[in-house]
């Protein structure tokens, strides 16, 4: 009797939110502060008070061939001495700061954390509560939203086929609906901020990148206009995600870009954005996923033009969820995902800036990055993600071998 | 850790060597703990290849000089573990130099003892011309000849050896960085 009333409430408990969910997202409204003060809740219950996120040590940190490049002047004995002195301190730098993988450092593991937790009963006793909770409830609420969304993805990119005289704002409702729908099924708990520096005409959009679905993230907020999709194919899971969701709002292909030429896709993506009745075109310079520890070095690639460039800052809060995507393949990451209490990410609309007349590329793409990491009061990486590679990095000490070794190359000739 | 803390502060004599506030301490503290990952709970002080294993330090031509440097310059007996306190203490060596206070000649002084252990590489007090070519070849690696390598590590000898002996002792070493900017050139300057 008792086991049947159970499954009842279980049964139409979870009925009942996926419902209003669906219902109140397609009505373009939501839960409110609902999810906010259900985790301030969580937090209570946890004995969390004032709790700060750990952040990495600021200060400033040149890479290491920069380190060394004025170190040129002098004599033989002095050149030596400078760049000793400079390989010097950037070592201790890293010794206190590893720029080259700090943003690449995965979280410490659900069985670390529990583990450490080992000599208080009670916080295991509330852990596996907790666990239970999730997988029991909050996971197959999310299965079944996201079962819906991809039913949703479906049918409006047929509509979208069919009817290929709908209005803008049909295509941005669907766009946008989607992105609220997926959203709440990986357990995203968002909120904007600057709402006043949203982009609202052309350009280029560009934010520092933390997960996979980082798009739909961004795009969930979007009222007057959307934005420009740009892809790459991936295949699995992402695959139906890429093909529908780009039918429902404009993209850019990378693969079907004149034989993959980087070069001339920018030049695409520059001409497009000077167009004043485009969407603004979201970008991820990083080009690289990163846990939000640091800001990875923009890549320099689309910041030669003349465009107006709006930078957005996304910010984790990890304790109830850490959305980096460490996993090697994205289904294992959805799942961890769909698991955890929620994803909380802040996302804020910096002022749009524009390149300065006879400002290098390299030097707007270093304005723009720090004003990213300056504002989520992290460090703004000097290192490309690249280097998060073995390979690369070896590649990259054979360079700065070389170029010491330049400094040096005159006096050999003019010795000689 | 606040227990921890307190310990280390009340050992540490002269709390004004630190520019650091207590903020930095704990993320020093954390740092530290990140670094000392052999076991699973940490063993309490780091060793050698807990530092190079600091990818950007590997990647450094100088970077098993640094760390032999810094637990050379720590307090432990057999030199080869490094606690929290001596890993401030050595870190402190790099603070910005407080040119208002007394001790600004001290803190140029710990940043060229510091850089001379680097260079010296039997830790005999003196720097030889083998040493240099050592050095020298770690950081241009295969890019320069062994004969203009050679010339190169002369030229500096040459340069800073007063006394002609061939080697370069702590005040020579001392006497040719007086041109150059410590301050700038030595030191790490938090921002929070």
């Amino acid at each position: 009797m008792i086991l049947s009333l159970l499954y009842s409430i279980y049964y139409y408990s979870l009925l009942f939110i996926f419902s209003t969910t669906v219902l109140l997202i397609i009505c373009r409204s939501g839960w409110g502060p609902i999810p906010r003060l259900l985790l301030s809740l969580l937090d209570k219950i946890n004995g969390r008070k004032d709790v700060e996120e750990e952040a990495p040590i600021l200060f400033d940190k040149k890479n290491l061939i920069s380190e060394i490049s004025e170190d040129g002047e002098g004599k033989d004995g002095e050149k030596m001495m400078a760049i000793g002195l400079s390989l010097m301190k950037n070592g201790i730098a890293s010794i206190v700061r590893d720029d080259m993988m700090l943003g690449f450092r995965h979280p410490p593991s659900a069985l670390a954390l529990l583990k450490s937790k080992s000599n208080v009963l009670s916080k295991q006793i509330l852990h596996y509560l907790g666990l239970l909770f999730r997988v029991t409830f909050l996971f197959p609420l999310r299965v079944l939203l996201m079962t819906f969304t991809l039913f949703f993805l479906t049918g409006t990119a047929v509509i979208v086929l069919i009817h290929p005289g709908l209005s803008r704002k049909t295509m941005l409702y669907f766009g946008v609906t989607f992105a609220r729908l997926f959203n709440v099924s990986t357990g995203l708990i968002l909120d904007f901020y600057n709402k006043e520096h949203r982009p609202k005409s052309s350009g280029l959009a560009m934010a520092n990148h933390l997960t996979a679905n980082d798009i739909m993230t961004i795009y969930s907020d979007c009222e007057e206009i959307g934005y420009t999709a740009t892809g790459q194919s991936h295949g699995g899971f992402i695959y139906p995600l890429e093909a529908f969701g780009g039918k429902l709002t404009p993209t850019l292909w990378l693969d079907r870009a004149c034989n993959k030429d980087r070069a001339s896709f920018q030049k695409q993506v520059l001409d497009y954005a000077s167009q004043p009745s485009t969407y603004p075109v979201l970008i991820f310079p990083e080009g690289f996923c990163s846990n939000n520890q640091t800001v990875l070095q923009f890549r320099k690639g689309l910041f030669g033009g003349d465009v107006p460039i709006y930078p957005l800052a996304l910010k984790q809060l990890t304790r109830f969820g850490d959305s980096f995507w460490l996993e090697d393949t994205y289904l294992p990451y959805l799942l961890r995902c769909m698991i955890s209490w929620a994803l909380v990410i802040e996302i804020t609309y910096l002022p749009e800036m524009r390149r300065e007349e006879n400002e290098a590329s390299e030097v707007f793409a270093k304005r723009v990055q720090n004003a990213i990491s300056s504002f989520l009061e992290r460090p703004s990486s000097p290192y490309d993600g690249a280097l998060k590679r073995p390979a690369d990095r070896l590649l990259y000490a054979e360079k700065l071998k070389r170029a010491i070794s330049r400094h040096f190359e005159s006096q050999i000739d003019s010795s000689e | 850790m606040r227990v921890t803390f307190i310990v280390t502060f009340s050992v540490v004599d002269d709390a004004t060597l630190f520019s650091v506030n207590r903020k930095q301490i704990e993320r020093l503290y954390a740092r530290f703990q990140s670094l000392d990952k052999k076991s699973f709970e940490g063993q309490g002080f780091l060793e050698r290849e807990d530092m190079m294993g600091v990818p950007e330090l590997a990647v450094n031509p100088l970077g098993e000089r640094i760390v032999d440097a810094f637990f050379t310059l720590s307090d432990s007996e057999d030199g080869e573990r490094l606690n929290f306190r001596e890993f401030i203490k050595i870190l402190a060596f790099f603070r910005p130099i407080d040119r208002s206070k007394k001790n600004s000649h001290n803190g140029r002084a710990d940043k060229l003892k510091f850089a001379f252990i680097m260079y010296d590489l039997n830790r005999n007090g003196y720097i030889t011309r083998e040493e240099f070519k050592v050095i020298l070849n770690s950081m241009v690696g295969a890019n320069i000849t062994t004969d203009q390598l050679d010339k190169i590590a002369d030229r500096t000898l040459e340069e800073a050896d007063a006394d002609q002996d061939g080697r370069i002792s702590f005040e020579e070493f001392c006497k040719a960085m007086e041109k150059t900017d410590i301050e700038e050139k030595m030191s790490i300057r938090f921002l929070n």
